[in-house]
């Protein structure tokens, strides 16, 4: 077990200029469960092959535990990988397969078999050990590859989006499996997914990647609540912040037919700028914009309501979750408030002011 | 009566399927004939071979009897299958621990200017081989090397080892990234990935390969008779002594080129599975 570190570790692919992992600095701790989240081709997965050794390093370093292992083979960084497919050896048995990596290191038979048996027993891999990895089902391939991470014992795990095979019922119950094994074994994990859901539910902290840049690595609420960004702010939640182009004048800002007051006064500056809600924060029903329904989402347990409003002369839309029944229907006329926090973002991006905020008659 | 699924698909005709079908059968039978003659041949006495071709006729083996009594001064068939038998297996050996590295080196790891060295091996196959026969005798002769086996197993392994890498590499291709890489991440040096990994993936396809190396050197004709007049003739030359210029020989000769095609015949026979699956394992993912 041991910390991780990317110190400023960069990542430029041949034949091209912009690098896919730019500067990358992170502190993973001991047992530690770190998520890095990001839509495709943000470097999320070359980060991780960087660490594993798959890629090599363009600039920076990265160190496991007290060791920069940035010249180190992948095969002596002391490491385990659950790739996406699996990458399960096809001509080995479950067994063969889960042992394999303490074979190469000549770890004596019987201490192999002994812990390729308790691997499969947490697993609840014992009946499947003499197959071949064709004969299993999507998420007993699954488990086998958890499997050959965990005999190995190593120092970190690196997990590239291993449940992404998975059908959607499969995944959330494997999610959990996996979340109660890492804290049970607390190895230090490293894991890569483009689904925030997973990546909210399942890491101690979440690293949020965009084109090659770390946005921001914090806590799944610290994200949600504070995000860094305004793109941290848009990838983060589901459905999505509302996030919604205003000026601000004179510490005011104007949306629609009402004005955003602050709790504690709210951005001092003037200019462009983008107000940002969550669906939560909106109330229907009663406030001073009029907003039209456009969908109703309609969960069982609550309702995402999807609305239109006028806002600087163009459609501009707003979803609101709501409590069910909702009683509303599409097309119909409703009014519209906030009441929650409100975020103010710089239209280049960082996030200018946070604050309690309510929406009134202007 | 008993409910089967539709065996025409939509759009589909019956009478034109069957009609498409009879024509198959046809022409496959039409490129069958000629060994279908060469077999029946070798079974008849050479009077009924050079005659009207007869339904019913008296079959015996004596032909296969004459062609593999040896007579001295002769070369027998005993010695050319063994002459032919070396150089097949040992050229292929050869071709095959040269090429699994080479194949490696453009698929797996791919060297600098893969795509020129790639293009550079198959260009030595444009080359006609009367083309190069000249300086080959003459290199042959100098080393000492006219009418000996390992002439023919150099030439064997040069003949074959660009179409081996060339096949070689398109199934190694074949073997996933995520699999190397898996090795490489559970502590397998090169030799180690080559062995767990790669090898037992490819193994169809290195069957494949082999078989190929195996059917083209066993079958080469044009270097044998040039340059091996002597005592280390293969099975292709051996079929030709049984041309006489006396009497008729048609049956003798069918009976000769029965034996010839038998190994292949055979070895294609059993590795047809794992051909096929060899084959097509470029075609589909």
């Amino acid at each position: 077990m041991a910390s991780v570190q990317f110190g400023e570790a960069t990542r430029l692919y041949a034949g091209t200029t912009k690098p896919a992992v730019d500067q990358l600095t992170l502190d993973i701790h001991d047992g530690e469960l770190l998520v890095l989240v990001g839509p495709s081709g943000s470097g999320k997965s070359t980060a991780l092959r960087m660490l594993a050794g798959l890629e090599p390093l363009d600039g920076g370093r990265i160190s496991i535990g007290d060791r920069d292992v940035s010249q180190v083979r992948p095969r002596d960084r002391d490491i385990a990988m659950v790739f996406q497919n699996y990458a399960l050896y096809p001509q080995l048995t479950v067994a063969e397969n889960m042992g394999f990596a303490l074979k190469q290191a000549k770890v004596p038979k019987q201490e192999r078999v002994a812990r390729v048996q308790e691997a499969a027993r947490i697993l609840d891999l014992v009946p499947y050990l003499d197959r071949k990895p064709k004969n299993l089902s999507g998420g007993q391939r699954q488990r086998v590859a958890m499997g050959r991470a965990i005999v190995r014992r190593p120092q970190v795990y690196l997990m590239d989006e291993p449940l992404s095979n998975l059908d959607a019922k499969l995944r959330v119950q494997t999610r959990t499996e996996l979340a109660e094994l890492q804290a049970r074994l607390a190895v230090t994990t490293v894991y890569v997914t483009h689904d925030q859901v997973e990546a909210m539910t399942m890491g101690h902290r979440v690293a949020v990647l965009k084109e090659g840049v770390l946005q921001q690595c914090d806590t799944p609420g610290a994200l949600y609540h504070s995000p860094a960004n305004l793109f941290v702010a848009g990838f983060i939640g589901s459905p999505a912040m509302n996030l919604v182009p205003c000026s601000v004048v004179d510490g005011g800002l104007q949306l629609a037919g009402g004005s955003l007051r602050f709790a504690d006064g709210g951005p001092g500056a003037t200019g462009d700028a983008v107000v940002g809600f969550r669906p939560e924060a909106v109330r229907l029903g009663q406030g001073p914009v009029s907003a039209r329904i456009r969908t109703i989402e309609d969960l069982g347990s609550e309702a995402f309501v999807h609305l239109v409003i006028e806002h600087q002369g163009a459609s501009t839309g707003i979803v609101a979750k709501v409590p069910v029944p909702f009683a509303g229907r599409m097309g119909d006329q409703i009014d519209l408030g906030l009441e929650g926090t409100c975020h103010v973002f710089d239209p280049d991006g960082p996030r200018l002011a946070s604050g309690r905020a309510e929406l009134v008659q202007l | 009566m008993e409910r089967t699924g539709s065996t025409l698909g939509i759009g589909e005709r019956r009478w034109v399927n069957n009609m498409l079908g009879a024509l198959a059968w046809f022409l496959g039978l039409v490129f069958f004939f000629p060994i279908i003659w060469v077999v029946l041949s070798s079974f008849k006495d050479e009077l009924d071979a050079v005659g009207d071709p007869t339904v019913v006729f008296h079959a015996s083996l004596d032909r296969y009897r004459e062609v593999t009594s040896s007579t001295p001064g002769i070369l027998s068939f005993g010695q050319a299958f063994a002459n032919s038998a070396s150089v097949v297996l040992v050229s292929t050996a050869i071709v095959l621990s040269l090429a699994i590295p080479a194949a490696y080196a453009l698929a797996i790891r791919p060297v600098k200017k893969w795509r020129d060295v790639l293009l550079f091996f198959i260009s030595t196959k444009f080359l006609p081989m009367v083309a190069s026969i000249l300086p080959i005798f003459i290199l042959a002769k100098e080393f000492d090397l006219l009418g000996t086996r390992t002439v023919l197993v150099i030439l064997y392994t040069a003949m074959n080892l660009p179409l081996a890498v060339w096949m070689l590499r398109s199934f190694f291709q074949e073997v996933p990234r995520e699999l190397i890489e898996a090795a490489e991440i559970d502590g397998a040096g090169l030799g180690g990935q080559l062995r767990s990994v790669i090898l037992p993936i490819a193994v169809p396809g290195i069957a494949a390969t082999a078989l190929l190396c195996m059917i083209f050197a066993w079958n080469e004709y044009f270097f044998a008779l040039q340059l091996n007049s002597a005592n280390a003739q293969t099975i292709p030359i051996w079929v030709t002594t049984n041309i006489s210029e006396k009497d008729n020989f048609l049956a003798k000769l069918s009976a000769a080129s029965v034996l010839a095609s038998l190994p292949v015949v055979l070895a294609g026979w059993v590795a047809q599975k794992r051909m096929i699956r060899g084959l097509a394992m470029g075609a589909i993912k």
